[in-house]
């Protein structure tokens, strides 16, 4: 029961989680998510758990860029692990919420700009995609060596240099070598194309901005990448496809297989 | 540089060095920067936006400012007055017999700097007393496994200073209604609890200065000796009054008042039954309260003794172990508990502390 916001949820992006505790330990996956779910509910008391599932989601942004994410080795074990996640957490009391047509994070993205009003929300991702829908309510829970443990505007800025909303612009810029999203503007520093995004949202400010003095000299090498700017900039936003979703109960008896000990050491979860 | 300084403030300070370093884990490089002036010796480090200032009073031999790694700072086992001096590239502390030699840290400036929130526009201002704010840290914010998704809101108005630790299901409500909390304008900002439970310590003087600059996303406490900024959270602000309007408009079920000692020895009697389930119930019946717990080896129960019981019928309530024990830990040991079960899902406990009142509720288990 929920002291306070009915609306008070912990959003986990479940592939990104699954992907991460998999390399940690591989033959010990089925164990380690148990226990880092227990450490979850633990630490989280009172949240109902959202777990995004992948849907069939890479086609519409490689619609607009073929390569996207073909630098991704394909792991059959990968996908064996995602399925045992999908099997324990149907046995939580939680929900399970997919894009058909699109990928996790869209789906995170649909809950997040749909969610009823004040929420109290945290997304659970390694993803730094996910910041850009930090906004008042809505916080990321860090993972990463030397975060705070939430992500908020002010976090985002410092660790990133800009706000939540120029994340999508900053990735247009650098790139994205996890996705395989290549940097527009190669030739450029990084501190600089970071500057630059931090004054701007979307590519159809570009030229405005440009005009400030720090830009000057380099301006031109800039427009003439605006084609791969416009390109990245369209996959790395969040779209808010319709998304199915699955509410399961608790099945304590499930979680008898692991035993208490297991569940105990949680606090030792990597993640 | 070179000064003496007392061991005992030089390590405390130390410990709030290294609380701010390690927010948001260490990453093993721990600048700190040691300044000697006439004010005396100033230690001083910041990491992901947090950071602080501790001058000491210390005897000024030389004045000078050296950058060192606080975690061989730390390391040091020192005792008495310690002589800090600088020579041929080391930091070298003396007290007594003993003298450790520690190599200095040629970034430490420039590294505190980076990590450093440069303040300049002060949104709002407050001055409370101390004794207020370290009174309300101490009752609000439990130490158990709770604490990630634990926050501690502040809420400051004229005459009023309302510190609140919570989570979803439980929350310690400190107010305090006096005339010498100073605020021009009402403001309030959610402060992540695991930091400023090892900087709170710090608050020293009479009273202390509130700055709060939301657009750094930071809040500073300023007194004599010590500048503490402290990133805040960006989560709504919890109309906490009006919640606890509510939960104790709803119908009551029970009410007890107990002693202080009296809970805290019945939780210790059902510790080891709960701890597998960290579930405890209280069973309230006229003239009788009873808490207990079972696991499949263990049924344990301890009666309670009760100053007062107005109860209708019969009531159970099912609570996190955990969160009664640690509310009880930290609650006020001399005063008494007034105990409410409402609606048979919040069990709230009312301490009177004048000119403060504190309050916790803890949600039903489900």
């Amino acid at each position: 029961m929920s002291l306070f916001c009915n609306n008070s949820v912990a959003l986990v992006d479940l592939s990104n989680i699954v992907h991460r505790l998999w390399h940690i330990h591989p033959t010990e996956f089925e164990l380690n998510f148990v226990k880092w779910l227990a450490s979850i509910r633990t630490a989280m008391p009172g949240r109902k758990l959202i777990f995004a599932i992948e849907g069939c989601g890479t086609a519409r942004r490689r619609e607009i860029f073929p390569d996207y994410k073909m630098n991704r080795e394909h792991k059959p074990e990968i996908e064996v692990a995602v399925d045992q996640a999908k099997a324990i957490v149907k046995h939580c009391d939680g929900t399970i919420i997919k894009a058909v047509d699109a990928e996790a994070d869209d789906a995170i993205a649909t809950w997040v700009k749909t969610a009823e009003q004040p929420c109290d929300i945290i997304i659970i991702t390694r993803d730094h995609d996910l910041w850009q829908l930090i906004r008042p309510g809505v916080l990321v829970k860090a993972f990463a060596a030397g975060d705070p443990p939430f992500i908020d505007s002010n976090v985002c800025e410092r660790v990133m240099g800009v706000r939540p909303r120029h994340i999508p612009m900053l990735k247009a810029l650098l790139g994205d070598k996890s996705d395989n999203i290549p940097r527009a503007v190669p030739k450029l520093k990084t501190e600089l194309l970071t500057r630059l995004a931090a004054r701007i949202e979307t590519p159809m400010e570009l030229e405005e901005a440009l005009t400030a003095d720090e830009f000057r000299g380099t301006s031109e090498a800039i427009l003439a990448c605006k084609t791969t700017i416009e390109r990245n900039w369209k996959i790395t936003q969040l779209f808010q496809p319709e998304i199915k979703r699955k509410q399961y109960q608790a099945d304590l008896d499930f979680f008898k297989a692991f035993t208490t000990a297991d569940i105990r050491s949680a606090s030792g979860s990597k993640l | 540089m070179k000064c003496t300084v007392s061991s005992k403030e030089f390590k405390a300070a130390l410990k709030s060095v290294n609380a701010v370093l390690s927010y948001g884990g260490s990453t093993g490089d721990n600048p700190c920067c040691l300044t000697v002036t006439e004010a005396g010796l100033t230690i001083e480090t910041a990491r992901n936006g947090a950071s602080i200032e501790r001058t000491l009073p210390c005897k000024v031999l030389r004045e000078g400012v050296v950058g060192v790694n606080a975690a061989a700072l730390t390391e040091m086992k020192l005792s008495g007055d310690v002589t800090l001096d600088v020579d041929k590239g080391k930091l070298i502390a003396r007290a007594g017999k003993a003298k450790h030699e520690i190599t200095l840290h040629a970034q430490a400036a420039e590294l505190i700097a980076e990590q450093r929130v440069e303040v300049t526009q002060i949104e709002s201002k407050a001055k409370i007393p101390t004794s207020m704010i370290k009174s309300a840290a101490k009752c609000c914010i439990y130490k158990s496994d709770v604490k990630s998704d634990f926050d501690c809101q502040v809420v400051i108005k004229p005459g009023v200073f309302e510190f609140t630790g919570l989570d979803n299901v439980s929350l310690g409500c400190f107010r305090s209604e006096h005339e010498t909390i100073k605020a021009k304008a009402p403001f309030a900002f959610v402060l992540p609890t695991e930091l400023f439970s090892k900087l709170a310590d710090e608050i020293d003087g009479d009273t202390c200065e509130i700055h709060f600059v939301p657009q750094r996303g930071v809040v500073v406490f300023v007194g004599k000796g010590y500048k503490i900024i402290h990133p805040v959270i960006e989560k709504a602000i919890i109309n906490v009054q009006e919640h606890l309007a509510e939960i104790t408009e709803m119908h009551c079920n029970a009410k007890l008042e107990l002693a202080h000692g009296d809970i805290k020895d019945g939780l210790d009697t059902v510790t080891a039954a709960a701890k597998l389930r960290n579930s405890v119930t209280l069973g309230i019946k006229p003239g009788k309260a009873i808490l207990a717990a079972q696991n499949d080896a263990t049924d344990s129960r301890h009666a309670l003794a009760p100053i007062s019981v107005e109860v209708d019928g019969e009531v159970k309530l099912v609570a996190k172990h955990s969160y009664l024990v640690e509310i009880v830990k930290v609650s006020p040991m001399l005063v008494n508990l007034q105990l409410a079960l409402y609606d048979n899902k919040f069990l709230h406990f009312h301490v009177m502390a004048e000119p403060s009142q504190i309050d916790y509720v803890v949600a039903q288990m489900s």
